[in-house]
């Protein structure tokens, strides 16, 4: 047992050293996140902070009067519901060339006619004209649109309402959603840590032919393996504070909860994660493939998990899923704890990944020692050799 | 020049065969992303398509058309705006208390009534706020379809011609393409985008590891040849890639595009022209063959999220699209997506001018950087 502990030491120093001594390659683990997030800030940020989506305005109605204001004013308000309408005021044959050019996505129109129709009771209409060059885009430039004629029909048209609705939310904050993404991705950092580092950790060994020397040195291969492992385990959260106050320079919030259960939940994920790590690296031997394996197995896992928008919304199916993946499992409770603080599956939740924590803990060094044995890249090389052969027989 | 720019062109190309390993994650990069994001659209249904409960306390005729029109609203892209179940209210509650239910709609008791007495009649929402965006999105299809309501437009017809004020909408394209189509489509620029970083980053950094960058540069040959040449030497080896992400990404989901060929072949073009230097930059700066990958991979992933790859970049307010147009991903994916799905060349001038002005600038600079190197060495 001391020999086990001697080596599993002695390889978790060494791999902390080595990372320790190469900043480069470990700062990456905190600057992938951090630009990742960034990404997203700047692709979604806009919609729900900034000033709205440029909306060129056509007003062909000669008399505007309190129909047509009172339209205007109500499309150009601020709206708690994102996007909103920045009204950029043009003629039609200005709108129509900034929409062909692909400058201008939306372009409404209210028609000659307007004011009179609606003062006299009768039927009129408005028209937009959407580029719908993607599905989720179309959605967001049309909808706001929607949102603010029913709100005109609620204020200006009264005798033509006939129902209208009210919200109920279930909790009373409602977080950002770029906030909200800075809180799952410390998650994805975790993941991407514990893969990224512990599978470098092996191809690295491979890349310098070390390995063969330490699994002939009669030493547990778990000792081994579970040393290397470890130090990835330790070393992935370096990224989870940069996130988070990130996150909180953004938006001035923390995610709520307590800092044990996200250890007793980020520690275990980490080391499933590590164990993967472990078992990548093995196969693939070369630290090329680790890093988009690394950074696209744990964004796979950061999108099916909930890491964009909770499962929630995309229904049951996703729940049953849940249950026994266990990286969805963790994104599930670590949500709801960060944005409601409460904790319905914290059992189901931490038991499935513990447990998959503990099968991967025994399990991949096995595996990895046993994935050591076979050179794939020199298969595939053989076979290829064997193929030219026929073919030049033939 | 000519003589030496082929000697250049003929050492990359060489160089590539020798270790192309580049090539992994400019496979693996886009077919993760495509098979990520059909799995989770494939599970929705469709873009638009949204879990939510729905409770009928009303036994009434009105009643029952606000639910047919919850129910089956027909959004631009024949999926439905709802996926709606209905519950009984104790069990809807039940289920949004757990979180098994992100929201649902309660069409009340004596809604019918209202309606009929001239009274504005109300239905509630429940909506687990778990983000902004969730909220929004229940918001906005619940007040269209109290639009509807209010417009008499009911099922099946939705028809507005008695609408006080009836919107009419006129889309750019006969179909609206999927999240999905539009992820393959992408994909295809995004495997361009990887290979063309990743192969010259691990080129040039191969260069700084087996010192060949030093005889090179130390050699008779003028600098701009060896910048010609490696360039001349990107366009072959990063479009390699496509021989299986078309296949794969285009031809197997039957994503085909719109737009000219070749117009497509030339953005493609302009963008590994675009990115080489980069690449190179990449490569300068790291001198390690997996430096260079990691880095090119962080820089390939951030630039097409930033740059419009998950979705377009319009809905950005223009002051953030100004910086995201600093990125040349964001040309290339602006310009490939244009295209691909739309027959038209209107709107290509700025893209194709930003990135010819990128690949000169950064081709200078590389040229300096790399000068320096050699004589820093």
């Amino acid at each position: 047992m001391s020999g086990f502990i001697r080596v599993f030491r002695a390889g978790f120093v060494k791999e902390l050293k080595v990372w320790l001594r190469n900043k480069r390659r470990l700062g990456f683990i905190v600057i992938f996140p951090i630009l990742y997030y960034s990404a997203f800030v700047l692709l979604m940020g806009g919609v729900y902070a900034g000033p709205g989506v440029d909306t060129a305005l056509v007003i062909e109605e000669q008399n505007p009067g309190v129909y047509t204001n009172g339209l205007i004013q109500i499309l150009e308000e601020r709206d708690p519901i994102p996007p909103n309408l920045r009204l950029i005021e043009m003629n039609a044959e200005e709108a129509d060339n900034l929409f062909e050019n692909g400058e201008i996505l939306i372009v409404m129109t209210i028609p000659e006619g307007f004011e009179q129709a609606i003062t006299n009771n009768a039927s009129t209409s408005i028209h937009i004209r959407v580029n719908n060059a993607h599905e989720d885009m179309t959605k967001n430039l049309r909808m706001p649109v929607i949102r603010k004629l029913d709100l005109f029909y609620q204020i200006y048209l009264p005798d033509a309402v006939v129902s209208d609705f009210e919200i109920e939310l279930l909790n009373d904050f409602t977080p950002p959603r770029l906030a909200y993404m800075a809180w799952t991705i410390i998650i994805y950092g975790v993941v991407f840590g514990g893969l990224f580092l512990s599978g470098s950790a092996i191809s690295y060994e491979f890349e310098q032919e070390t390995l063969d020397e330490l699994l002939m040195s009669n030493q547990s291969i778990h000792a081994i393996y579970i040393g290397k492992m470890l130090s990835g385990v330790i070393l992935s959260f370096i990224s989870v504070p940069a996130v988070l106050l990130m996150g909180w320079g953004l938006y001035g919030l923390w995610p709520q909860g307590n800092l044990p259960v996200f250890f007793a939940f980020a520690l275990p994920l980490s080391l499933y994660s590590a164990g993967l790590g472990v078992i990548i690296g093995a196969i693939t031997r070369n630290s090329v493939y680790i890093v988009p394996l690394s950074a696209l197995g744990a964004l796979f896992y950061w999108l099916v998990g909930g890491g964009v928008a909770p499962l929630s919304i995309v229904g049951m199916g996703f729940g049953a899923f849940n249950e026994y993946i266990p990286f969805s499992n963790v994104y599930r409770t670590m949500i709801e704890m960060f944005v409601q603080g409460t904790y319905t599956y914290l059992l189901i939740d931490m038991l499935v990944i513990w447990s998959f924590a503990v099968v991967f803990l025994v399990i991949s060094p096995i595996l990895a020692d046993k994935a050591s044995r076979v050179d794939i890249g020199m298969r595939i090389d053989k076979l290829r050799q064997k193929r030219g052969r026929k073919t030049s027989l033939a | 020049m000519l003589r030496e720019i082929i000697a250049v062109v003929r050492k990359d190309l060489k160089q590539a065969k020798r270790d192309p390993r580049f090539i992994a994650p400019s496979l693996i990069v886009p077919f993760v992303l495509a098979l990520v994001y059909t799995i989770m659209w494939a599970q929705v249904g469709g873009g638009e398509s949204f879990v939510c409960g729905l409770v009928v306390e009303d036994q009434s005729s009105q009643a029952d058309e606000m639910a047919d029109i919850l129910e089956n609203m027909v959004s631009t892209t024949n999926f439905t705006w709802f996926k709606m179940t209905r519950y009984d209210s104790e069990s809807a509650s039940g289920l949004f208390q757990s979180g098994d239910l992100i929201a649902y709609i309660l069409i009340p008791e004596g809604f019918g009534a209202n309606v009929t007495t001239g009274l504005k009649a109300t239905i509630t929402i429940y909506i687990a706020n778990l983000n902004d965006d969730v909220v929004k999105n229940y918001v906005h299809r619940i007040e269209a379809g109290v639009l509807l309501h209010n417009q008499r437009a009911l099922y099946p017809d939705f028809n507005q011609s008695d609408a006080r004020i009836a919107l009419e909408e006129t889309l750019n394209l006969q179909e609206t393409p999927s999240n999905v189509s539009y992820m393959y489509a992408v994909g295809i620029i995004l495997s361009m985008i990887v290979c063309s970083v990743a192969g010259q980053a691990m080129a040039t950094a191969a260069d700084f590891e087996t010192q060949a960058i030093y005889d090179t540069m130390n050699s008779p040959a003028s600098r701009l040849a060896i910048v010609i040449g490696h360039t001349v030497a990107a366009i072959p080896r990063s479009l390699v890639i496509l021989a299986i992400t078309i296949p794969v990404l285009l031809l197997g989901t039957e994503t085909l595009p719109a737009g000219n060929i070749a117009v497509l072949g030339l953005i493609l073009l302009l963008t590994i022209l675009a990115l080489v230097p980069i690449g190179e930059l990449i490569g300068i700066r790291t001198k390690q063959r997996e430096q260079a990958i990691l880095f090119s991979v962080l820089f390939a992933v951030v630039g097409f999220l930033a740059g419009g790859g998950l979705a377009p970049i319009g809905l950005m307010p223009t002051e953030m699209r100004a910086i995201v147009l600093l990125l040349p991903t964001t040309h290339s994916i602006a310009m490939w997506t244009r295209v691909f799905f739309q027959d038209t060349m209107l709107g290509l001038l700025p893209g194709a001018v930003s990135l010819l002005a990128v690949w000169i600038l950064l081709s200078l600079l590389t040229a300096q950087l790399l000068k320096r190197e050699v004589e820093h060495a």
